[in-house]
Formats: structure tokens, C-alpha cells, sequence
């Protein structure tokens, strides 16, 4: 943590000109976002636009080539040495990565382990707390998404709305400074749906910051400070719900919302 | 029937005539298969893991490793080790491996490939979100491994291991060939000295049953563990 | 100076170098095998423990047999004691690959001298002679040897039991003529089949059945010997002539000389009867 990496502008969140490949492709050409505190920043675009892999390489999921992340100030994943960029050990990385909580498409919950084990597993081997307490938390968060009653089911006796509620109470339990949403909703059924949204909802009227990919314009609309739409590996057009959905500028952005109104 | 009862009780004098020498090559089996059994574990979750998350060449070696251990027939691996490594051993080090380490090291490069490529092959079966949600929440590469890979690649690598550890065992009987005294040697020894010979036999097939089928049910009872979810 | 003489000189620099490099003499000694056993204070001989009465283990779990003895006589001229040995146990498949790594120092595992293995390895000189004999059940089909060929003589098919090996036919055919010949995988179901009367003889050893009779006389009887011989010899890996001909020593001095009595001891345990003893004056050996 040396003085050049940190930075001091308040934003918890500053990506500055992210560029990253697969191969020959270049997924993300630039990219530039910040994000305040309490800030919930929505990314729209249609696929491929880069949306996803933006959010992963918040979370270091993903390397990227060129670029820089900070959150709260420190630089993510990479750190210069005599003028080179290098990545990090894997074990700084991990640490680095429990600052941010993750909730994917597809749960990715354990499948081995009960609800209640799934959300302690981080808090007993990351932040080391003890039993008694990593287990208080889990089930306060369970029963904040609503699932008091299901610390003891594994994740095969669960429905899917359930199963992704576990996988944001996984998330929130271990107080991440920034929660990202990779389309949390996407793999549900439509009448699962409410109720995993709902919870994110709270979540961002408690003010944590947070950064959600979608393709649920009416969530986005209602439960954004700012909307972001990202389009060909570059932010398009950002700016507050109401402006962004109610006068587009561009006119991918417009093509984007027409074909997204239902 | 009173001759066969009279040569079963003449087979129950000559067991146990011989007790001290079976109950000491039973001793040798099991320290031989146990041993294999453990070495060709441990060795095989590591080169399955480099299997899956080596770089290339390590992963190339490693797959080179299984596929001649593999490919090559038991018996061949055990006299390459017990002749060949050992001469080369000691010229290198001074120092003579005895048959019965030879023997366990054969025995475990046979498990250790099985065990590896099964390995392998579990974990890459699991949905990559797996470790990507252990990621997400700040595991180390080892905790996930521990926490996360293994419990679940166990579910499909035990049975495959119940196979392996089988093998070892009756692996056990082609030592007698570098002369180390296990228990198929004790019955042979036994066999001849009492001249009789198909009970004897039959006996050892009824203990490496019981011992491979023991190792079965451990096999199982493991697996119900694992089960529960 | 003149009276230094050139013999005298080459004696003097001999002591030098010799007082100089113990560690050259030493060297120049450890060539043979022979004195890496004296070294190493005991000797390493391989043989089985499968076949009785050449190598087996007995009531007390101790190795026993003619060939274990031999190792016990070789030991005995090594070191003046017959308990400096180790024996490693080893199938006979193993005789020679253990022999050429260094293994064992010297096999004694009833083995056959014969031209294609003494271009592998190099034998001493032999101590028994083996032939085939026919083993016959006491309570079997045929009372003795006389009822058997009678029966044989009336057309009846008579059941032999051998070792399958690729001149069993002949092996059999040594002992007795138009059988039919039933050739089993191991030696121990040869025996099986006799006992279990599926075969109404067993052609194996000779030394086999003098130690079957003489230990189960009321099972087993002797139907007939046969003709054809076969030495057994010692083995020692190629090209150590000190060490062969130590070995030749020791069993040649057993079979011929002064430690006679004990070979004879153990010719007599394992086969039943007393070779016959060397004559003093010329050494009949070298007739």
C-alpha cells in the first residue's frame, strides 16, 4: 500500500481506461467509470457489449491488459515494479477480492455445504472469525433475505430465488465496500424474479454501494443513482434513470431501449 | 463327507501349523498396500492437480508420467523399478533401496497415474463457477482446493479409488517376485511345505477377497459421508 | 649406490607404495566379490521357498532344504560359521537378473547347469544330480508299478500328472511309455492330482518323490526311475574368476574333502540316503 497507489478523490470506485482482450478480441476498449459511495450504478447494454466482463474484471476474475482499478483507493490486482506492470501475488489478489462481494448468474452456491455453511465459509477462512460468530452472522443475514428457515437445506432443496438469495447473503455477510450483480436474475424463473430483486433492492436502500449488471430495465430504473449503458467495449451514454431512459441521446441507446420495451 | 470333513480338519492343522508364517506375510500385504495405497493417493491428487492447473509443460510431463505408467503392465514397472531404478540409485547415491521399497513405489506410480487422471477428471468436471464463487469471497487457491474442489471431486473419485486400491492389493502378490515375503508367499511357502495345495489356495483367495471387499465397504461408507447433500 | 641392486630397489618401492596407499591395495583387493563378502562379514545367497526339500520353510519358520544347506556349507567356508548368511528369497524367474544387479552374491536354487544360461551367468560345479521318478499313491488304482504296466499292457488309459513345460511329453515318456499325459501349471497341482486320484501317477523330481516317500511312506510309493540326468549348480555373476573359484572350493571340499561329513549329513536329511564317501591316495576327481 504505497502512497503512489493510493488516491484520494472520495469515488470508491475509479476505473480509468480499461482495456481488455481475449486473444484478438478486444472486449473492452477504454473504459472509464466512478463510482461514490452509496452510489448503485446500473450497466444495460445487449450482450457482448462488454457489461459482464467489466464487472469480473472488477472482482479480478478477469486479468486485463492495460488500465488501472482502485477501490477505496488502492489499486487492484496490479502493482508497478521498475516500470513494469505486474500482477500480483495470488494470495494479495484474494485479499483484494473480499473487499468486493460477487452474486453470478448461476448462484455458484456450494453444493456440499448447507445454506448456513455457504455463507460462513468466507467469514471462518478469510476473515477468520469463530465459529459462534461467523454462524450469528449467517443466520442475521439469512434472515434478512429472508431465509431463516433454510440455514439448514442444501442448495439442492432450495428454488432458484432462494438459492440466489443465498448467494447474495454469501456476499453481503462478509462486508464487502462494494457489492457487484452479474445479472443475478437472468437465470430464474419470471415468478422468482421479485423476489431476488427485492432483496438487492433493500440492499440499496440501506446505502450499500453497489454495481449491477441487467437486463431488468424497470429495476434499474426504479433502484439506480446512475445508469450506465455500455455498448461495443465502451460506456455510450451514462447518466441519472430518468434522464438516461427518458431521453436517450444516442441512438444505439435508443435502439437498445426499443428493443428491450416490452 | 467324513473324508472331506477329515481333509478339512487336516487343512485347519496345517493353517494353523503355519500361522506365524501367513499372519507375517499378511503383515508385509498390508504394509505394502496400505503404504501404495497412501503414497499413490497423495501423489495422485498432487499430479491431478498439476494436470489441471499446470502450466503447459508441466501438464505434458505430468500427462507423459500417467499415460507410460498407465500403459505399462504392472509386473514391467515393478522389475524397471526393483533392477533398473534401484542400479540406478545406488550408482547416483550409494544407497540400495530394499525389494520392499521397490515394490511400494511400483505400486504407487500404478495408483498415483489411476488416481491422477481421475483426479483429473472430477475436477474438471465441476461448473467453473465453483471456484470462481470461492474466489469471490477472498479464498486462497488452497483453501478453495480444500473447501470447495475436493469435497465435491471426491463424490466421483472414490469409487474409481475403491478400483485403484483394489489393484494395489492384488498388486501386493506380484512383489513375491522381487522377493519380498508378502502373503501370497507365506501361503506358497505353506502349500509346499504341507503338500497340500488347493486348499491352501482357495484360503488365499477367500482372505484378498475379504481385504478387497473390506476396502469396498470403506469405499462406500466414505461415500455415504460425501452423499449427504 | 652400487650396492643398491635393481630387486632390491623394486622391493623397496613396492613397501613404499604399499605403505603409502592402503587405500590402493584396497582397491586393487575389492576387485573380487569375494572380499566384499569377507568385508561385509556375511554372505548373500539367493534361493526359493516353495519347493520342498531344496528350499522351503519349515515347522520353526526357518528356511530349510539341500540348497539352503549349501548356502549354510559356503557360509561355513567364508567365515567358519554357517549362520553368516543371508538368504534372499526370490522366484526362480529372478535367479539371474538378481545375480547380474549385485543382488545376491551366489544362487542356490536348484538350478539346472545348462549351455543357454552359462552364457548368462557362470556355475560352479554341480552338487546333485537330478532325474524324473513316478510318483504313485499307496491307496491308488494300481497296488504297485508291476499292476500299472499290466494294465497299461491290457489297453486301459493310465492318467500321468506333469509340469507342463515344453518337453513334459519326453520328461514322462523317461519313466514309462504310452500314457496319456495330463500337463498341469504348477507343481503343486501335479501333486494335487495324484492325491485327488484324477491322475493315477505323478512324473516329478526324483529328489521330490525320495522326500515325499521317505516323509509320507504310508501315502506314497516310488514307481520307477528315470534315465536322464541333469546337474545342479551354484550360480555367480560373470567374470569374477576369485570368487567362482572360491565357491568351486568350498562345494568341490564338501563333495570330495574334509568337510564331507557335513554335505553328507544333509544329502542323507533331504534325500534319504548317504552319497557315497571320497576316497583317500589319488583323487578320484581327477580320473
Amino acid at each position: 500500500m504505497t502512497s503512489q497507489n493510493r488516491q484520494t478523490s472520495g469515488d470508491l470506485l475509479i476505473i480509468e481506461n480499461l482495456h481488455k482482450s481475449f486473444g484478438d478480441l478486444e472486449v473492452l476498449k477504454g473504459v472509464n467509470l466512478n463510482v461514490a459511495p452509496g452510489d448503485v450504478v446500473s450497466i444495460i447494454g445487449s450482450s457482448g457489449s462488454g457489461k459482464t466482463t467489466l464487472l469480473r474484471c472488477i472482482n479480478l476474475l478477469e486479468e486485463f491488459q492495460a488500465g488501472r482499478i482502485l477501490i477505496d483507493g488502492d489499486e487492484i490486482g496490479y502493482r508497478n515494479s521498475g516500470g513494469k506492470r505486474r500482477l500480483m501475488s495470488e494470495r494479495a489478489i484474494a485479499r483484494q477480492r473480499a473487499m468486493t462481494g460477487m452474486v453470478f448468474q448461476t448462484f455458484n452456491l456450494f453444493p456440499h455445504l448447507t445454506a448456513q455453511a455457504n455463507v460462513t465459509l468466507g467469514l471462518r477462512k478469510v476473515r477468520r472469525l469463530p465459529r459462534e460468530e461467523a454462524n450469528e452472522i449467517a443466520r442475521t443475514w439469512l434472515a434478512r433475505v429472508g431465509l431463516a428457515d433454510k440455514a439448514d437445506s442444501y442448495p439442492a432443496q432450495l428454488s432458484g430465488g432462494q438459492q440466489q438469495r443465498v448467494g447474495i447473503a454469501r456476499a453481503v455477510a462478509m462486508s464487502p465496500k462494494l457489492m457487484l450483480f452479474d445479472e443475478a436474475t437472468s437465470a430464474l424463473d419470471p415468478e422468482l424474479v421479485g423476489e431476488v430483486l427485492s432483496v438487492i433492492g433493500d440492499l440499496a436502500n440501506d446505502g450499500m454501494t453497489m454495481v449491477v449488471v441487467t437486463h431488468e430495465m424497470q429495476f434499474a430504473r426504479e433502484v439506480s443513482s446512475r445508469v450506465v449503458f455500455m455498448s461495443e467495449g465502451l460506456i455510450g451514454e451514462e447518466g441519472k434513470p430518468e434522464a438516461l431512459f427518458g431521453n436517450p441521446k444516442s441512438q444505439r441507446l435508443k435502439e437498445f431501449l426499443s428493443r428491450t420495451r416490452t | 463327507m467324513t473324508e472331506l470333513l477329515s481333509s478339512l480338519t487336516e487343512f485347519l492343522v496345517a493353517v494353523r501349523g503355519a500361522q506365524p508364517l501367513l499372519l507375517s506375510g499378511l503383515v508385509k500385504t498390508a504394509e505394502a498396500a496400505i503404504l501404495a495405497i497412501l503414497l499413490g493417493t497423495a501423489f495422485g491428487l498432487i499430479f491431478g492437480l498439476m494436470l489441471v492447473y499446470g502450466g503447459k509443460i508441466l501438464r505434458l510431463a505430468v500427462k507423459i508420467y500417467v499415460d507410460v505408467a498407465r500403459g505399462i503392465p504392472g509386473l514391467v514397472k515393478i522389475f524397471t523399478v526393483y533392477y533398473l531404478v534401484n542400479q540406478l540409485v545406488i550408482e547416483a547415491t550409494g544407497y540400495r533401496m530394499s525389494a520392499m521399497l521397490c515394490g511400494i513405489i511400483a505400486l504407487a506410480i500404478h495408483a498415483s497415474a489411476q488416481i491422477a487422471e481421475m483426479t483429473r477428471g472430477a475436477i474438471q468436471a465441476l461448473p467453473r463457477g465453483q471456484s470462481e464463487a470461492g474466489k469471490a469471497i477472498g479464498l486462497t487457491f488452497g483453501q478453495i482446493q480444500f473447501n470447495v474442489i475436493f469435497p465435491q471431486a471426491i463424490r466421483q473419485i472414490l469409487p474409481t479409488w475403491v478400483t485403484s486400491a483394489g489393484e494395489v492389493v492384488k498388486g501386493t502378490t506380484l512383489l513375491s517376485l522381487i522377493s519380498v515375503p508378502e502373503f501370497f508367499v507365506a501361503i506358497k511357502e505353506a502349500a509346499a511345505r504341507e503338500y497340500i495345495f488347493f486348499s491352501f489356495y482357495l484360503f488365499a483367495m477367500l482372505v484378498y477377497f475379504v481385504i478387497i471387499y473390506g476396502i469396498e465397504l470403506f469405499g462406500r461408507h466414505l461415500e455415504a459421508r460425501f452423499n449427504k447433500y | 649406490m652400487q650396492s643398491c641392486s635393481v630387486p632390491r630397489l623394486a622391493a623397496g618401492i613396492l613397501v613404499a607404495a604399499t605403505a603409502f596407499s592402503v587405500a590402493g591395495a584396497q582397491a586393487q583387493q575389492a576387485e573380487s566379490k569375494l572380499y566384499e563378502i569377507l568385508d561385509r562379514g556375511h554372505v548373500i545367497v539367493g534361493t526359493g521357498s516353495t519347493n520342498v526339500p531344496w528350499h522351503f520353510v519349515d515347522d520353526e519358520n526357518e528356511l530349510a532344504g539341500f540348497d539352503v544347506d549349501m548356502g549354510k556349507l559356503i557360509a561355513k567356508a567364508l567365515f567358519d560359521d554357517e549362520t553368516k548368511v543371508e538368504f534372499v528369497k526370490q522366484a526362480p524367474d529372478a535367479r539371474i537378473p538378481n545375480l547380474l544387479t549385485d543382488k545376491t552374491d551366489i544362487t542356490c536354487q536348484f538350478m539346472t547347469i545348462n549351455t543357454q544360461r552359462a552364457q548368462k551367468v557362470e556355475f560352479t560345479i554341480p552338487y546333485y544330480r537330478e532325474g524324473v521318478a513316478l510318483l504313485m499313491p499307496k491307496n491308488g488304482r494300481f497296488e504297485n508299478r508291476e499292476a500299472m504296466d499290466a494294465a497299461i499292457a491290457d489297453g486301459e488309459t493310465v492318467h500321468i500328472a506333469v509340469l507342463q513345460n515344453a518337453g513334459a511329453e519326453d520328461t514322462v515318456h523317461d519313466v514309462i511309455s504310452d500314457v496319456q499325459v495330463d500337463q498341469y501349471e504348477e507343481q503343486g497341482l501335479v501333486f494335487e492330482a495324484v492325491d485327488s486320484g484324477r491322475a493315477d501317477g505323478g512324473v516329478v523330481d526324483l529328489s521330490n518323490v525320495m522326500w515325499l516317500v521317505k516323509q509320507h511312506p504310508d501315502r506314497y510309493m516310488l514307481g520307477g526311475k528315470g534315465t536322464l540326468a541333469q546337474s545342479y549348480g551354484c550360480a555367480v555373476k560373470p567374470g569374477d574368476q576369485i570368487w567362482l573359484n572360491f565357491a568351486n572350493a568350498a562345494l568341490r571340499e564338501a563333495m570330495n574333502g574334509r568337510t564331507f561329513p557335513e554335505y553328507a549329513d544333509a544329502f542323507e536329511r533331504w534325500f534319504g540316503e548317504r552319497p557315497p564317501a571320497p576316497q583317500t591316495g589319488f583323487p578320484a576327481e581327477l580320473r
